[in-house]
């Protein structure tokens, strides 16, 4: 049994320069996890092709890629040297039902030629060329890699609509080099049983149930129950994990704190699970949303797309360090600080569900608990020292009409003692219509645009009916003041909800991980933007809401907490750097006039204190940039236009990594 | 009849052959590739078509050969897309 069959004969001058574009194929497929046969030169006969495609064995399971001669009426093997109809109109049926098929080979895609027949009867999908199809003689990689550009989209798990699409782009990019690529692209058509398929989804494999969960005790039964924000099984990290499969491979644990470094590449993990009694590869989209009561489908921007291969029957499957998917250069999110990140999943006969439906946040809500195969994040996690102070903004999801709605903050989890207030624009707050439950207005906050609510007494607060004006929604910020009370090492959550007629709409999920600031090894300054070691004077007796307390240093560099001189002056590259200090940086490097500006800011910044710091001793007073290492930087900024990213001051030869670590620090 | 202005732009139009020429001369390696017709299994080169094209212009003898006028025709259509 192999997922995919290649048919290549070598009998002509033709079929010479056909063979050698799928040479090499079966190593490339193989190296994706796939299983292949290769029917190679004689061994593409009429019995091979019959014994490993015909449908009452499903000797092969998902793709036939045909490279070879072609007719209306058949598609071409070889016997005896010759050229021999192996795939024809009479047994289409048999040998391509439930397969998808991509040839290269002239006009099998003619009105009513074999691959529209194979289609009407229940091939699911056939790419061919309408006429005669033109190849390049001698080994010409534009071609090759324009016809393997199908190929790869097929076994990325892509539609065989985005499949299509792809090798049409690559035609059109190859026109200037040779007229074959658009006199063929002219000529290709794809027939398909349906839209929406991949080889993942459609294909010969049983039909199995594969599940993402969305909380730890989702089993994967439809609808789930319980929370809908907290799926487990995506896991993101800024840095690429070495064993992540048995690093997370613990489905009873919740792994790492999810938050997501902006202007970073970070990387995401997923645990996929199945319910059937057999075993299916696992297609995986994952896309980003800004924080948000509801996660509406309008909202999402793709992140990225991998396969999970061999999910076993009854059992589950990490991500492996060739599955991850890197979240590039995250964006800024701009006022929203905070992403929700979705995850949508597809097994053999269990296709992605089809999110056209969904209109509102109630509907997409009720969608996730309606299926196993989508999960969320949309959580926030916090660290604060008891009696510390921490902002979280959001957005409550607008709709095209004015909408009533009540935002309902549950702080029962919380310990007795702390303080939950949430700012309200004002255009929301009804006078006469809009009310308060167990919530009070701190008027000494309120100002020309906002109101402040605050929770009277531990337990649910209420704003009912507020007034939302047609549009997004608007932002807001959920304040929360940690009680002194609060245990060490304890992670309190507190659920803001958007609710309409009393039906949750969505929701966001605050989880306050509480870290006495006397075990911690990290303490982070709010107003400096900085990361102290714990130990360090400077930190001592600060206002604790002021603070964020730290176990990792990673974590508080995710936070976007840059090291302090005093006490982590050391080595670091553009990637440890923080957004908001890579844009002070950028924004100074691309402004500056010349070569000596530059020299001066550092000379005035950084004084010998850092130097003996840095590099153990002290060096000569005044001592700043040489002119020629910043006469580089200028000279670079020139050729690019303006810098976009440190990393390409980083890459400046011959400036060094010491000179691009005092540049940064200078603005710290 | 045309405006001046569109004898200008008419006239700065290239022909298929300059635009051939044009071509050959900066994808030297393509043009000299054989591409040939899987079904018919005859093969051409950009640069034999230029010289056929050329041939025909001074002489204003065309070959006939239907394949041949095929190649041909795609090749100005695809002289128009690029």
């Amino acid at each position: 049994m192999v997922d995919i069959l290649i048919i290549r004969n070598k009998c002509d001058p033709a079929t010479v320069a056909t063979n050698w574009i799928g040479k090499g194929l079966k190593s490339h497929l193989k190296s994706k996890g796939y299983t292949v046969t290769d029917l190679n030169d004689a061994q593409a006969t009429p019995a091979n092709v019959n014994y490993w495609l015909n449908y009452g064995n499903k000797r092969t399971k998902k793709v036939a890629i045909c490279f070879d001669h072609g007719s209306c009426g058949a598609f071409y093997g070889e016997k005896n040297n010759a050229v021999t109809p192996v795939i024809t109109k009479t047994n289409a049926e048999d040998l391509t039902k439930e397969l998808h098929v991509y040839t290269f080979a002239c006009s099998t895609s003619g009105n009513s030629c074999v691959g529209q027949t194979a289609v009407k009867k229940c091939c699911y999908s056939w790419l061919g060329y309408t006429e005669p199809v033109y190849v390049i003689l001698g080994e010409y990689m534009p071609l090759k890699e324009c016809i393997w550009s199908y190929i790869d989209a097929m076994v990325a798990g892509k539609t065989i609509e985005q499949c299509e699409a792809i090798l049409k782009q690559a035609y059109k990019d190859r026109f200037s080099l040779h007229w074959i690529f658009k006199y063929n692209h002219d000529r290709l058509r794809l027939y398909k049983k349906q839209s929406g398929m991949s080889i993942i989804t459609h294909n010969r494999c049983p039909s199995v149930d594969v599940y993402i969960r969305d909380n730890l005790k989702d089993k994967g039964k439809e609808p789930s129950q319980g929370s809908l924000a907290l799926s487990p099984d995506i896991i993101i990290t800024l840095d690429p994990v070495p064993n992540p499969e048995k690093k997370f491979g613990d489905m009873s644990k919740n792994y790492g704190k999810n938050e997501v470094e902006i202007g970073n590449d970070n990387h995401i993990y997923l645990r996929v699970s199945n319910k059937s009694n057999t075993s299916s590869d696992v297609h995986a989209k994952v896309y980003f949303a800004p924080l948000t009561t509801s996660c509406v489908p309008s909202s999402w921007e793709f992140i990225g797309e991998t396969i999970l291969k061999n999910v076993p029957a009854h059992g589950y499957k990490v991500s492996s360090k060739k599955d991850v998917i890197v979240w590039k250069d995250v964006p800024d999110p701009g006022n929203i600080h905070h992403f929700c990140v979705i995850a949508s999943i597809a097994g053999s006969g269990d296709p992605h569900p089809d999110t056209s439906g969904i209109h509102t946040g109630g509907d997409y809500w009720k969608f996730v608990r309606d299926h196993n195969n989508i999960a969320n994040l949309n959580i926030r996690m916090v660290n604060s020292v008891p009696d510390g102070l921490s902002l979280t903004n959001f957005r409550i999801q607008g709709f095209p009409s004015k909408t009533i709605c009540d935002i309902e903050l549950d702080a029962k989890a919380l310990p007795a003692g702390s303080s939950i207030g949430i700012k309200i624009r004002r255009n929301m707050f009804k006078k006469g219509k809009t009310t308060l439950k167990n919530m009070y207005e701190r008027t000494s906050r309120t100002s020309r645009t906002n109101y402040w609510f605050y929770i009277k007494k531990k337990g649910v607060g209420i704003i009912k009916n507020l007034e939302i004006p047609p549009g997004n929604g608007y932002q807001s910020t959920v304040e929360v003041k940690l009680s002194g009370n609060a245990q060490n090492d304890k992670v309190y959550p507190l659920r803001i909800s958007q609710k309409i007629s009393g039906k949750i709409i969505g929701s966001v999920t605050l989880l306050i991980h509480s870290l006495n600031i006397k075990q911690v090894q990290y303490i982070a300054v709010k107003s400096s933007h900085l990361v102290h070691k714990s130990s360090c004077p400077a930190v001592k007796n600060l206002n604790p809401e002021n603070i964020v307390p730290y176990n990792s240093i990673e974590d508080a560099r995710i936070d976007g907490f840059d090291w302090a001189l005093d006490c982590l002056n050391k080595s670091f590259t553009s990637k440890n750097v923080s957004f908001r200090l890579a844009q002070k940086v950028l924004r100074f490097v691309n402004k500056v006039g010349d070569s000596k500006t530059l020299c001066k800011k550092v000379e005035d910044t950084l004084g010998i204190g850092y130097y003996k710091g840095g590099y153990g001793k002290t060096q000569k007073k005044g001592i700043s940039l040489i002119r020629t290492t910043a006469n580089r930087i200028i000279k670079r900024r020139k050729e690019l236009g303006k810098f976009t990213s440190l990393q390409q001051i980083d890459e400046i030869p011959y400036v060094g990594k010491d000179t691009f670590i005092d540049i940064v620090n200078s603005f710290k | 009849m045309k405006s001046n202005k569109q004898k200008k732009l008419g006239s700065q139009k290239k022909r298929p052959i300059e635009k051939l020429e044009k071509w050959v001369n900066e994808h030297p390696k393509e043009a000299d590739l054989p591409a040939m017709n899987i079904t018919t299994g005859k093969t051409f080169t950009a640069r034999e078509v230029l010289k056929e094209l050329k041939k025909e212009e001074k002489t204003g003898i065309a070959t006939v050969d239907k394949e041949f006028l095929e190649v041909k025709s795609n090749i100005k259509k695809w002289l128009e897309e690029i």
